[in-house]
């Protein structure tokens, strides 16, 4: 292992070497800096081999040192698949490896590597089918091998993800020397101006190549947030980005994208040796981290950015053993390197690292003269070739690149979109400052802002010149052994050739039969790669073989960042929630509500209602007003029974409809005057209700006034055989069932309180709903506590709310019907008013009428057979059980409970129309094993309805 | 779909703040394709909590016009 070599740290670097760390890694503790990524401290450590392939396990170093290849994924906190190249170091971080066993350095799934033979491209959709029985044993291996990283299930992110909402005239992403100059001069024009940079530092390329100061003051008017990837780009302008542990969501009047370019491998046998980087990688690790990444270099490069690269290399005390160029005619010597003209690499010597690269001479027609081959020891491979602009966001944003002169440039213009710089195809370092400049006086300008015209050299940019021999850097396809196209998934030259051999020779079908790019990378270093291949292998342009679609997120996003927004969930409480919380409510949700399930034992809590009084809070229901002239009219034409009919001072049960004949919500409506209702909807349906009104009431212009008054109300319903007693200690009004019978509304006063009272029964027993001002809740609640304290009241939960109801037999919609029940077989036909000339889901429900129900929603009770003594969680887990005949599903239990009135377990349940009569016997699938249910016409409970009339 | 829709109360806001409504016809056709420009409901659920009427390109998410549900034609 080499000694760790630490260069001073000049301005502009990242790291600040003022700040010393250290951080765990497979047993050892590594020394870093502050600012210093994971993989360049274990780097400076000796380490080079930082992951595993992902089919092969082979060796696999630093290469982008960008956080675009997959080579340095590992293992942080817990946290699987972290591009350690860009990852900072922390004091006391835990990195460990992954996709190799036992270890990084000794892998013994390299053995993958020697049965390439057996795991051909698209190995998957081949092999593993026979014999079939031996599938479950394959699947077990291939689960264990496949895949990248484990996930830690124990492991949570730390702190909360948050997602930030962010406006801007204009959105720069990215800032090198072309989104600098974009940024400035937009906001020099009076734009409002975002810029995005992913780095700590502004400078983009010019960071790392020792061009410009990078300190340079930026101007007022421009937000810079650094640290900050895009990842997409939405509809709308919307850009997509995180900073670590936040979501942003960043709607801009303009997009100016500056993404840069990138440097993408060369093809030649070993080309994924560790040892073997982008050219601007090696300068990442050198200038931005401080790190020295080796003493002796080749290059290769097909393009003047090899040569320059030399001679940095050289700048930063590294020894150029040769530059390779492909191009025949170009001559140098003055780097103080030798440069060899019309050579390309052929293949990389080494294990687990590079000792070695063999270059030779390649013909003008593109024919490697394997007698001139060459060995250059060396423990640096530089790749150098032409850039790929880094423009997947341009093409998310719409705008399509045409290759001309062996570059992608922009052929259409998109509203709202700019590009400038390398990402749109400009790579010399003044055209892209000019470019970029224009681009945001356009940009501006395209907000409506005041920008001058400029004029002579200033007004245009100067297109890069086109390459004189934009030569395919295609070779070396039958090359012995395996020369990489995709490094994240393994994908090989051979592969590709196999692959369009096989007729998957369009580049989509390619990249899916292959995989190529779609890896980690996500083609981010194989697209512009593959595409040459496909080109070569059917013999066509690269132009007519495209791209493929890039699509959102460029980067990898973590899910929790993504799932920023869904971290925070409102919660509604109810005015009496903390008197709840004291008496030891269990809680449940409905919807975003929470409410108590019971206060300890449903059951004794359904006994006391039973035969005392109980009382609960129902303050989450819907409670809606409705006034106006055609209130009435509203009512008759939403809901499928009677409203126009109804006398002031009443109440009655209602049914609302889709108009596909959906039964989507009921509730009780009451008539408070000729022209003013009061409704209520179930809780989870409260604001979908009062929209839907709106909705109707709006469309048929009709003149009446909706007002959702769910929150402002508190809603108590006190039931019981002595709810009547109850009520007189509170309240003056004649609660006779002559003055104030079921169903019926009264205004009056309770405890004080100006009160709505319903007398309504959805547990079956003499019931009145108050509702009061929210404000007064708990005051009504105390007083009813206090007033029913000598009669044995009892509060109550939603559970015991449950029990009771369905010893009535009441259905609850969403729960015993879904969008495809029958309303008929639902029992809701006796409900609706066909007569009236117009209602919601009238023509539909006709239709429905003539249909035969296949089944009936019943109610059933079990005679024998159920667990003695009574098991409440037991009957719950019938719900959604399957109704079976001849082991064939026939229907389903959608409600069941132990009723402790009738010492039964009780449910509702759809059977098939045969089996739909008092008596009638069907099985109910449960745990495997069928039991005997009997059909029992609800309601279970008081059939009648004396006591609920009482 | 990320687009803007241009509330007649409160302005342009991310179409996240509206609850879709359906296209306004009085009758699908049966078997007809859509539209290049439907006429559609929207909600503003998270805003003024109205109804608009809205014009849209669904092929581009393009918004032609926003008005008030029943207030003129759409």
């Amino acid at each position: 292992m080499t000694a760790p070599e630490v260069y001073p740290l000049l301005p502009g670097y990242l790291t600040d070497p003022s700040k010393p760390l250290t951080f765990g890694f497979e047993g050892r503790t590594i020394r870093a800096v502050e600012g210093q990524s994971v993989a360049a401290a274990l780097y400076a450590a000796g380490v080079r081999v930082f992951s595993r392939s992902f089919k092969y396990h082979r060796p696999r170093g630093l290469f982008c040192v960008s956080g675009d290849c997959p080579n340095c994924l590992m293992q942080v906190d817990g946290r699987p698949n972290v591009r350690t190249c860009i990852e900072p170091a922390r004091q006391g971080m835990n990195v460990r490896g992954q996709n190799a066993w036992p270890s990084l350095g000794f892998d013994l799934l390299r053995v993958f590597d020697r049965l390439s033979y057996f795991l051909p491209v698209g190995f998957y959709y081949k092999r593993f089918h026979k014999p079939r029985w031996a599938w479950p044993l394959f699947e077990r291996v291939v689960r264990h091998i496949a895949g990248l990283g484990r996930i830690d299930i124990q492991a949570r992110p730390e702190g909360h993800a948050e997602v930030e909402h962010l406006h801007a005239d204009v959105c720069v992403i990215g800032a090198g020397p072309a989104g600098l100059a974009a940024g400035e001069a937009a906001a020099a024009a009076g734009a409002d101006v975002l810029l995005l940079e992913r780095e700590a530092r502004c400078g983009g390329h010019l960071l790392y190549e020792g061009k410009a100061d990078t300190n340079a003051e930026l101007s007022a008017g421009m937000r810079v947030l650094l640290e900050t990837t895009a990842f997409g780009l939405y509809e709308g302008n919307l850009v997509g980005a995180f900073q670590k542990g936040r979501l942003l969501k960043v709607r801009a009047g303009q997009v100016i994208v500056c993404t840069g370019a990138r440097q993408r491998p060369l093809l030649f046998r070993n080309n994924d040796l560790p040892g073997i980087f982008l050219g601007r990688g090696i300068l990442r690790l050198a200038r931005l981290h401080g790190v020295s990444p080796g003493r002796r270099a080749m290059v290769v490069t097909n393009h003047n950015e090899g040569h320059r690269l030399a001679r940095q290399l050289r700048a930063l005390g590294i020894d150029v053993a040769a530059v390779a160029d492909s191009r025949p005619e170009v001559r140098g010597g003055e780097g103080g390197f030798p440069v060899l003209a019309g050579h390309v690499a052929v293949r990389a010597r080494g294990w687990s690292r590079l000792r070695a690269v063999e270059i030779a001479r390649v013909s003008d027609t593109g024919v490697i003269e394997t007698a001139s081959r060459r060995v250059f020891a060396c423990d640096l491979l530089c790749l150098a070739p032409r850039l790929v602009p880094a423009n997947e966001l341009l093409y998310q944003g719409g705008m399509r690149f045409t290759y001309e002169g062996g570059r992608w440039v922009p052929s259409q213009a998109v509203p709202g979109l700019l590009a400038a710089g390398a990402a749109a195809g400009t790579f010399e370092l003044e055209a892209q400052i000019r470019e970029g400049r224009l681009r945001g006086r356009e940009a501006a300008a395209r907000c409506g802002l005041r920008v001058e015209e400029l004029g002579g050299d200033d007004a245009e940019v100067r297109p890069t010149p086109a390459l004189t021999n934009p030569q395919s850097a295609i070779r070396n396809l039958q090359s012995k052994g395996k020369c990489f196209v995709c490094l994240c998934e393994d994908v090989t030259t051979k592969d590709l050739g196999q692959a369009v051999a096989e007729g998957f020779d369009h580049i989509e079908t390619l990249k899916r039969y292959a995989t190529v790019g779609m890896g980690p990378c996500q083609g981010k270093m194989c697209g512009q790669t593959s595409t040459e291949v496909c080109a070569s292998l059917t013999g066509r342009e690269v132009s007519a073989v495209g791209t493929t679609t890039s699509r959102p997120p460029v980067v990898p996003v973590e899910l929790a960042v993504l799932a920023a927004e869904r971290q925070h969930q409102p919660v509604r409480r109810t005015p009496l929630h903390h008197w709840h919380a004291a008496h030891g409510a269990r809680w449940m949700d409905a919807g975003q509500w929470k409410r108590p399930e019971s206060y300890g034992s449903p059951e004794e809590e359904v006994r006391a209602v039973r035969t005392r009084v109980g009382l609960i809070d129902v303050s989450t229901l819907g409670k809606i007003e409705v006034f106006g002239p055609d209130a009435a009219e509203l009512l008759e034409r939403i809901y499928l029974g009677e409203w126009a009919n109804l006398a002031v001072g009443r109440a009655r049960y209602g049914l609302m409809c889709t108009e596909e004949g959906i039964v989507f919500d009921d509730g009780i409506g009451a008539r408070l005057g000729p022209e003013h209702f009061y409704l209520t909807a179930t809780t989870g349906n409260a604001e979908a209700v009062f929209q839907w009104l709106e909705l109707w009431r709006t469309t048929w212009k009709l003149d009446a006034t909706v007002i959702n008054r769910t929150p402002a109300l508190a809603a108590l319903n006190v039931a019981g055989p002595r709810a009547r007693d109850v009520m007189r200690q509170l309240t003056t009004l004649d609660l006779s069932s002559a003055a104030f019978p079921y169903p019926a509304v009264r205004e009056a006063e309770v405890a004080g309180v100006p009160c709505r009272l319903l007398r309504v029964g959805f547990v079956g027993e003499v019931g009145y709903e108050i509702h009061g001002p929210s404000a007064y809740g708990l005051h009504l609640w105390e007083a009813l506590m206090a007033a029913g304290a000598e009669f044995g009241l009892r509060p109550f939960g939603v559970e015991a709310q449950r029990i009771l109801r369905l010893e009535k037999g009441h259905v609850i919609i969403g729960q015993d019907t879904d969008a495809l029940s029958n309303p008929f077989g639902a029992g809701f036909g006796r409900m609706i008013r066909f007569m009236k000339p117009r209602f919601h889901g009238r023509e539909t429900l006709l239709r429905f009428k003539e249909l035969p129900a296949r089944t009936r929603l019943v109610g059933f009770h079990i005679p024998a057979g159920a667990p003695q003594p009574r098991d409440n969680a037991w009957a719950r887990r019938l719900e959604g059980c399957q109704v079976v005949e001849q082991g064939r599903p026939v229907g389903r239990v959608t409600s069941a409970r132990f009723s402790p009135t009738l010492e039964k377990y009780i449910g509702l349940a759809w059977v098939p129309e045969a089996r739909a009569v008092a008596g009638g016997e069907f099985r109910i699938r449960c745990d495997g094993a069928d039991l005997a249910a009997r059909v029992h016409p609800p309601p279970f409970y008081d059939p009648q309805g004396e006591r609920l009339k009482g | 779909m990320s687009f803007l829709l241009n509330c007649p109360n409160c302005g342009p806001r991310d179409v996240a703040e509206f609850r879709y409504g359906g296209q306004i016809l009085p009758q699908p056709p049966a078997g007809a394709n859509l539209p290049e420009v439907q006429h559609e409901r929207w909600y503003h659920r998270y805003g003024c909590r109205r109804w608009l009427a809205v014009r849209r390109d669904v092929r581009t998410n393009e918004v032609h016009h926003t008005s008030w549900l029943g207030e003129g034609a759409p």
